[in-house]
Order: C-alpha cells, then sequence, then structure tokens
C-alpha cells in the first residue's frame, strides 16, 4: 500500500548520489536517500486550517447567508427576496470559480463522457426525485418548504414555471456542483484522501441546506455526486443528475 | 553529474539482515534498500536512526491524544444534544426540537464511530455541523451566543486541535510505514 511512488524498474541510478538501486528498492543503499518515481512533487507540509481556510470561508459566509434568509425577514419576502440571495450566492462562487479556474478546467471538458452512462445517470436521478417525493408525501412533508424554495414563490413572476426551472433546477446544478464537487472537493483533496472528501463534501452538502429531514436524501445524494465526480473526473454526470432531481420535484410540484 | 562508484560486489561480500526490518541487503550497502537503516553505518548514525524513529512515534501518540481529545468532545456533544432534546419534548412539549436534536446526537453518534476509522473526515465534519447549529441558534435566538461559552470554546479548540493532529498523524504514520516502524497489515 505504500510502494505508489516506489519505482518498478531494475537496474537504474539513485536520483541523489548516482548510485545503482534494484527494483523493489525503497531507498538508495548507497546514500539512504528515498527513490521516488516523482522527486518534482515532494509532500508539502503547511497548516492544515490555513490550506482549508478557503472551504471554511466559503462554508460560512454561504451559511450566514442562507441562515438569514430562511430564518429572518432581513430579505424582502416572495420572488424578490430569492432572486437577491441567489445572486449573491452566484456572485460568490463565481469569484471562488475564478479562483480555482485552472484547477476546476479539466472537470469542465466533454472528452471522454459517455452517453450511455450519462443516459442511465439522468433516468436513476429522475427515479430518485420521484421516490423521494413519494416519501415526503407519505409522511407528510413538503420538499419545497423544507429546502430554500418553494413553487408558490414564482407565482406573482409572468411565467412560474419557467422562473422556478432556472432559481430550482439550473442554478443549483451548475453552481452547487461547480461548489462541493468543484472547488471545495479540490480544496480538501490537498489535505486528505480522495474518500475522505467524498464524505465531508457530502455531508456539509447535506448540512447547508439547513433543512433537517431532508439530510436523508440530501447527504446521499452528496455523497453519490462526489463519488461520481472522483471516479469520472467530470462535473458534467453531477450537474445532469442534479438538474434531473430538482426538475422532477418541481415538474411533480407544478403539475399535482 | 558524474559522481563514481565502484561496481556492484554484492556477489564477493555476503549479504548483511537489517536489525530494524530484517530485510536482505548486499553487504556493500550503506543503508537498508528497504526502510533505510544504516546497516553500514556508525554506531552514532544508528542512533540518530532511532532516535527520529521513536521521535516520530511520541509526535504519533500526542496526535492521537488530540484525536481522542476531539472524540470526547463529539460525545459530550451527542450527549448535550440528547439532553436539550429530551428538556424540550419531554418538559416543554416541543416536538421539532425534541426530533432535531434526537437528529443531532444521533449524527455526532455516527461521528465519534466515524472517527475511529477517518479520524481527519469525522472531526472537520462534527466540527462544520457544529459551527452550523450555533449560527443557526444565534439567528434563532441572538442571546444563545453566549449561553455555556466555556464549554463552547473547549469544544472548538478541541476540534481544532483534533483537525490538525488527524492530518499530522496520518503523516507521521506513512513517515513510520516507510521507515518500517509499525506493523503494517499486508503490503
Ligand atoms: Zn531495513
Amino acid at each position: 500500500m505504500t510502494t505508489d511512488n516506489s519505482i518498478e524498474v531494475s537496474g537504474v541510478q539513485c536520483q541523489s548520489c548516482n548510485g545503482t538501486v534494484v527494483a523493489g528498492d525503497r531507498f538508495c543503499g548507497h546514500c539512504g536517500k528515498e527513490v521516488l518515481s516523482n522527486p518534482e512533487s515532494p509532500p508539502v507540509q503547511s497548516d492544515v486550517i490555513q490550506t482549508l481556510a478557503p472551504t471554511l470561508v466559503y462554508y460560512f459566509v454561504t451559511l450566514v447567508l442562507l441562515a438569514a434568509y430562511k430564518l429572518t425577514d432581513i430579505f424582502p419576502p416572495g420572488f424578490k427576496g430569492l432572486a437577491i440571495i441567489s445572486g449573491i450566492d452566484v456572485i460568490f462562487v463565481i469569484a471562488f470559480w475564478a479562483f480555482y479556474f485552472k484547477e476546476l478546467r479539466h472537470l469542465f471538458s466533454l472528452n471522454g463522457l459517455r452517453l450511455g452512462l450519462m443516459s442511465l445517470t439522468i433516468v436513476c436521478a429522475a427515479i430518485a426525485g420521484i421516490m423521494v417525493t413519494g416519501l415526503a408525501n407519505i409522511i407528510q412533508f413538503s420538499i419545497q418548504d423544507d429546502v430554500f424554495y418553494s413553487t408558490y414563490l414564482f407565482e406573482d413572476t409572468s411565467t412560474p414555471f419557467l422562473w422556478a426551472v432556472l432559481f430550482i433546477c439550473v442554478q443549483p446544478a451548475l453552481f452547487e456542483e461547480v461548489t462541493f464537487r468543484g472547488f471545495l472537493f479540490s480544496n480538501l483533496s490537498k489535505v486528505t484522501s480522495a474518500g475522505s472528501a467524498i464524505y465531508i463534501t457530502g455531508f456539509i452538502f447535506g448540512i447547508i441546506h439547513l433543512a433537517v429531514i431532508s439530510m436523508l436524501w440530501l447527504v446521499p445524494l452528496g455523497l453519490i455526486f462526489a463519488f461520481m465526480r472522483m471516479k469520472y473526473n467530470t462535473l458534467w454526470y453531477g450537474i445532469a443528475a442534479h438538474f434531473t432531481y430538482n426538475f422532477v420535484i418541481t415538474l411533480i410540484d407544478f403539475w399535482a | 553529474m558524474f559522481m563514481e562508484f565502484l561496481p556492484e560486489s554484492g556477489a564477493l561480500s555476503p549479504d548483511v539482515s537489517c536489525e530494524n526490518c530484517t530485510t536482505q541487503n548486499p553487504g556493500n550497502r550503506k543503508f537498508c534498500s528497504q526502510c533505510s537503516f544504516p546497516i553500514g553505518g556508525t554506531d552514532d548514525e544508528q542512533r540518530s536512526f532511532r532516535l527520529l524513529v521513536s521521535s516520530r512515534k511520541r509526535l504519533l501518540g500526542d496526535a492521537n491524544d488530540k484525536i481522542k481529545g476531539a472524540k470526547t468532545a463529539i460525545y459530550i456533544l451527542a450527549g448535550i444534544f440528547f439532553v436539550f432534546g429530551g428538556i424540550a419534548g419531554l418538559v416543554n412539549d416541543d416536538v421539532p426540537t425534541l426530533v432535531v436534536n434526537l437528529c443531532l446526537c444521533i449524527l455526532f453518534l455516527i461521528f465519534a464511530a466515524w472517527s475511529t476509522k477517518n479520524p481527519f473526515g469525522a472531526i472537520l465534519t462534527a466540527f462544520m455541523v457544529y459551527l452550523t447549529v450555533q449560527v443557526v441558534n444565534a439567528f434563532v435566538d441572538p442571546v444563545s451566543i453566549f449561553s455555556g461559552l466555556i464549554i463552547k470554546i473547549f469544544v472548538i479548540a478541541a476540534f481544532i486541535k483534533g483537525i490538525r493532529s488527524a492530518q499530522e498523524g496520518q503523516g507521521y504514520l506513512k513517515e513510520l510505514e516507510k521507515l518500517k516502524a509499525v506493523p503494517v497489515d499486508n503490503g
């Protein structure tokens, strides 16, 4: 398990002293230096809280904003308040996105996307949306009230369905994925394994919605999206799944 | 770039067994190829290798103590949520508060269990959930910021120490594994 950075070659020279090392050697027998496959990247040791500062700052600024929106009447009611809070969040995410632009660019690549897998993702997300709505109905519970957006917020707009799709489906799917599976995942990966980055982003994705009951499905969804980001190295499956899931819930809410 | 080295003469001198990790090394080697123990070094060099190992073991032990401290804080919080929820539900008939606090209690018990397997992930997540609860409480009831301030400071300090130690501990453990100074479960 610790052999990943020792090289698998025979009769090569030590990078430090040019002495001969053989396959399987972890250290040079002549100078005692470690035999590394990539001596260019020594592990960087820096303070973990400092490294995680962007994650902590993003999380708590957003948390305070959402708590102010949800728990106080600082923001105007109805569509106007929702538009203001969404606007602030979008600006905030774009600022972080710009900061991490180079690091995240490869996650937006369309190369290697598989149509079959994408279709399967969308179908599964649609089924998940239907199942969660069904479950919520059984326990007499409104998802839209528990989370931020309620479709009635759009009733006084000219085209309620269109605005609802924009604010409930498009904006969260894109910006929450860029945030949680984009720069937060990236930032956490600097100090921990991809495995724990999945768990941490999955949990905080569930928590920040400030919806106790909805955490039951938000945390698993966050874990699945994060897992797909790690496995396929792209945000597109997560964005598609997130959009489909929210879209199905919105559709049922308008239709039923 | 050209440094001189005598041709390998492993066949002439007998193999030497490393006293740190028992690997057989060719007799002309100064260091063990698996753990870097100075097999052909002076007593002083060998002593400083052992000193390095014991200092790393001590640091790892200190880190594990701080991780334990954070784990204790997680258990204490689970207890506080349980008691608080119980009082709200049984005494004040406040069912929503009861449900929220019981959920938080269960969540923190999950974090405590998870911290055995992945201290960094569990303590960091618990820390963020804890601060989330504090922010929400502050909005719902601003006076609550000052209640139990000493416990809050103790808990936050335990979390931050735990997060640092969990991450540093991973580094010490890796280093000790490299030096073959810990029992490594199958490679
Ligand atoms: Zn050895």
